[in-house]
């Protein structure tokens, strides 16, 4: 008996060694540097001084903190229900036995295995506000130019100026550039989570469908009443999954906008960036350090959240 | 260990015990004096020359590595100048040049470098990475190595070199202290289409401001769609801006540190700006692009650093070519015309002493007369000495294939070091805020530059 924990114990030692020493003690580290004023070298032991800081409305940098939390919520937002609608209706179309069911995967597919780099880079010269392709399609609808990456004002804002109305900057809503970094970001992940929802329904007993229709349900009912239940667990998954890589979306804002126009892309892991890398000098590594512990909080909170209030909709057969 | 090597103030002995003895070993043996001998009147000796570590002789062979930022064409050109340096320098020395990417990447990587204690003997930067390392306390003052008997400049050598491009090395923040030597050096300059500033009725590039946007404002032509298809002016940048400020009579710092840009000279900068942009004279570029326009003709001024030439030359597509040229910020008021220069500079590491000097060795051999011709010709940036204007290669070279690139030189006295100070970068993000701002209609130009002057104030506070 004893034999065989030492042997499992074992068995994850392997794994336990590299999460410590990748992971654990990095995290520490970490969290240690948040503690510190530490600029270009560590300067002193500064307690929850960098915290404050961030926190505290009195505090330095918390302006830049709350813009930067209110980006992240607007884009995880404009990102995560879109693409789970579009990839739920695609993988349902693509269940019914549509022909060519396997190529029309790859074909959904294909973008997400794209680097996301290149396909950002892309989709850079798709959205110039000169020469950009989507310019050229949306004149068709008699829509002028845009500057879809460097045009800061809000969507409301923008559609309410083409309408004559003026929309005050409080409710302008997000700006057009992290809309347009947020259409990449939906168009990247939908091959994904088409592929995992069509799984998920190749895993529902048919025979429920079957029964179903001998008592006469019509599709609508069987969708509601069967596959969406069904589905839930994965629904859940996909959504817990979904959020949390949103929120901690970075390679393509970074290619896109880089954070910018003025601020109106700069999510939290950008501000993150930005603090350590590019602000380093003025305790950039101690203030990010902070920053990436606040933002783990955020991420854990929002999650438990989702556990506890949506966790309790999913159906478990 | 050097006695050169640059620490913060206050630091110096805490960090370098051995400094420690070797400074109180040398108070000690010039307190002590010596015995009269053999009861004949003391004279005194004459006052021997106080030696540094950059008067040192080179002991033997000694490899040093430079992280630089070149691509392309250039890293060819500068790789061979490298492999040439190493050939003929007759010292032992070999420069390992390593390609580690653009600025902010170089500078990610020095900061992991400067944890672990592991860096190159020399780096290219701008000169605010130069002051984040100094106050790391790994960077080398270069004061001693130039005024070095042995293997300094002469006095005519360093009057020679531009003397911007000696000022944007002195680091305020440590005491004026000379930390890095010039490397790649260009400067904000204006280009034009003298064809189409003809074809519009003047006869010469502005000398002002109000002529400039008078020009500019004649050059816009819109098409049967009423869609704007020729434009008077592109490219306000933050350099750019700054060049506007002091041309105008304005100022980049006030003496107390804080930023000077803020008042009227920049408000009226940002309002050129916002009428541009209202009555649609100002091409809006995303990138480069402006350059295309300017190479089809549809493009009368364009704002930019003096190292496009070669790109703009390349963008010119229109039959029979385009007549262009290079000219000075229009001035406006009090102010007389004036530029910013920038670009890269090389800080020496703290290594050996041997390491040290050799590195300096190369800077000096970088920057000499036919060196900085040579790469000036390869690279399209400015050389760094007066007397370049002498090399028969590059008199050719400015005379034929690359008559902007003289215009551009002649333009370098009239030009000013942006300052060398931490937290640099961010003060030019919050001007870049401020244009876009007023780019976008986001902010009237008073509104911008007050945040932007707040925010800026704040990051130099920081920093301080």
């Amino acid at each position: 008996m004893l034999f065989e924990h030492v042997e499992a114990y074992l068995f994850v030692l392997p794994a336990l060694f590299f999460i410590g020493v990748f992971d654990i003690l990095p995290g520490f580290f970490a969290f240690v540097m948040s503690l510190t004023r530490w600029g270009v070298i560590y300067e002193r032991f500064a307690g929850l001084d960098n915290y404050a800081a961030l926190l505290d409305p009195a505090g330095s940098r918390f302006g830049e903190f709350v813009n930067s939390l209110g980006v992240t919520v607007w884009y995880v937002l404009l990102t995560v229900p879109v693409e789970m609608v579009i990839s739920l209706v695609a993988a349902f179309v693509l269940y019914q036995g549509t022909v060519g069911r396997g190529a029309y995967r790859t074909l959904y597919f294909m973008p997400y295995i794209t680097s996301l780099v290149a396909a950002a880079t892309i989709f850079e010269w798709i959205f110039d506000g000169n020469v950009g392709f989507l310019n050229y399609v949306v004149g068709f609808f008699g829509i002028g130019a845009q500057e879809w990456l460097r045009e800061p004002r809000g969507i409301f804002e923008l559609i309410g100026s083409g309408l004559g109305i003026a929309v005050p900057g409080a409710v302008a809503g997000p700006s057009l550039a992290l809309l347009s970094v947020s259409i990449f970001t939906t168009w990247h992940f939908i091959g994904y989570q088409t592929v995992i929802f069509l799984a998920g329904l190749t895993t529902i007993s048919k025979e429920y469908y079957e029964a179903a229709r001998i008592d006469g349900a019509s599709e609508r009912q069987i969708l509601t009443k069967i596959t969406l239940p069904l589905l839930s667990p994965v629904i859940f998954f996909v959504g817990v999954i979904a959020t949390i890589g949103a929120m901690r979306s970075f390679s393509q804002i970074y290619i896109l906008t880089n954070g910018g126009p003025l601020d109106t892309t700069r999510t939290v892991p950008m501000l993150i960036f930005r603090t350590f890398f590019e602000r380093t000098s003025a305790n950039g590594i101690g203030l990010g350090a902070a920053l990436s512990f606040i933002f783990v909080v955020i991420i854990i909170a929002i999650t438990l959240f989702q556990f506890r209030v949506l966790g309790r909709k999913v159906f478990v057969e | 260990m050097s006695d050169t090597v640059f620490v913060e103030e206050g630091k110096g002995m805490r960090r370098n015990p051995l400094a420690f003895a070797v400074a109180l070993s040398l108070v000690l043996a010039a307190c002590s004096g010596g015995a009269p001998t053999g009861g004949t009147a003391v004279t005194a000796a004459p006052t021997p020359e106080p030696t540094t570590a950059a008067d040192i002789s080179l002991g033997g062979p000694v490899q040093v590595t430079i992280w630089h930022n070149q691509t392309g064409a250039l890293a060819k050109g500068f790789d061979e100048m490298v492999a040439d340096f190493n050939k003929t320098s007759g010292k032992g020395i070999t420069v390992k040049a390593e390609f580690q990417g653009n600025y902010t990447q170089i500078y990610q990587k020095m900061l992991g470098a400067i944890q672990a204690g592991n860096l190159p003997e020399g780096v290219v930067a701008v000169e605010n990475q130069v002051a984040d390392y100094a106050k790391a306390g790994i960077v080398v003052e270069v004061d001693p190595y130039i005024s070095s008997k042995k293997n300094g400049l002469s006095k005519d050598s360093l009057a020679d070199i531009y003397q911007p491009y000696i000022d944007a090395n002195k680091y305020p923040q440590y005491g004026n202290k000379i930390l890095s030597f010039p490397f790649i050096k260009s400067l904000e300059v204006n280009i034009v289409n003298l064809d189409l500033l003809k074809e519009l009725g003047f006869s010469a590039p502005p000398k002002t401001m109000e002529e400039f946007e008078k020009m500019a404002k004649a050059a816009k032509k819109t098409g049967p769609d009423g869609k704007v298809t020729r434009w008077g002016w592109a490219g306000m940048g933050t350099e750019a801006f700054l060049g506007h400020v002091m041309s105008r009579g304005g100022q980049i710092l006030n003496a107390d540190g804080t930023v000077a840009w803020g008042g009227p000279e920049g408000i009226e900068t940002l309002k050129l700006l916002e009428r541009c942009y209202a009555e649609q004279f100002c091409y809006r570029p995303t990138g480069f692009d402006w350059q295309d326009r300017f190479g089809e003709g549809n493009l009368l001024f364009a704002t930019g650093t003096s190292t496009g030439r070669p790109f703009i030359q390349a963008a010119i597509k229109k039959p029979g070519g385009i007549n262009w040229a290079i000219f000075g910020m229009p001035s406006a008021g009090t102010g007389k015309s004036q530029t910013i220069q920038f670009g890269g500079v090389i800080a020496i590491t703290k290594s050996t002493d041997q390491k040290q000097l050799a590195v300096w060795e190369f800077l000096k051999w970088f920057t000499d007369t036919a060196q900085t011709a040579k790469w000036s010709i390869t690279s399209s940036y400015m050389p760094v000495r007066k007397s370049a204007l002498d090399d028969a290669a590059l008199k050719s070279h400015w005379g034929s294939k690359d008559i902007q690139g003289r215009q551009a030189f002649d333009l370098v006295p009239t030009s000013v070091a942006g300052p060398s100070i931490r937290g640099w970068q961010e003060v030019r993000d919050a001007i870049f805020e401020a244009i876009t701002k007023v780019q976008t209609a986001k902010a009237k130009p008073e509104d911008a530059l007050k945040d932007a002057t707040t925010k800026a104030n704040n990051v130099l506070k920081e920093n301080k």
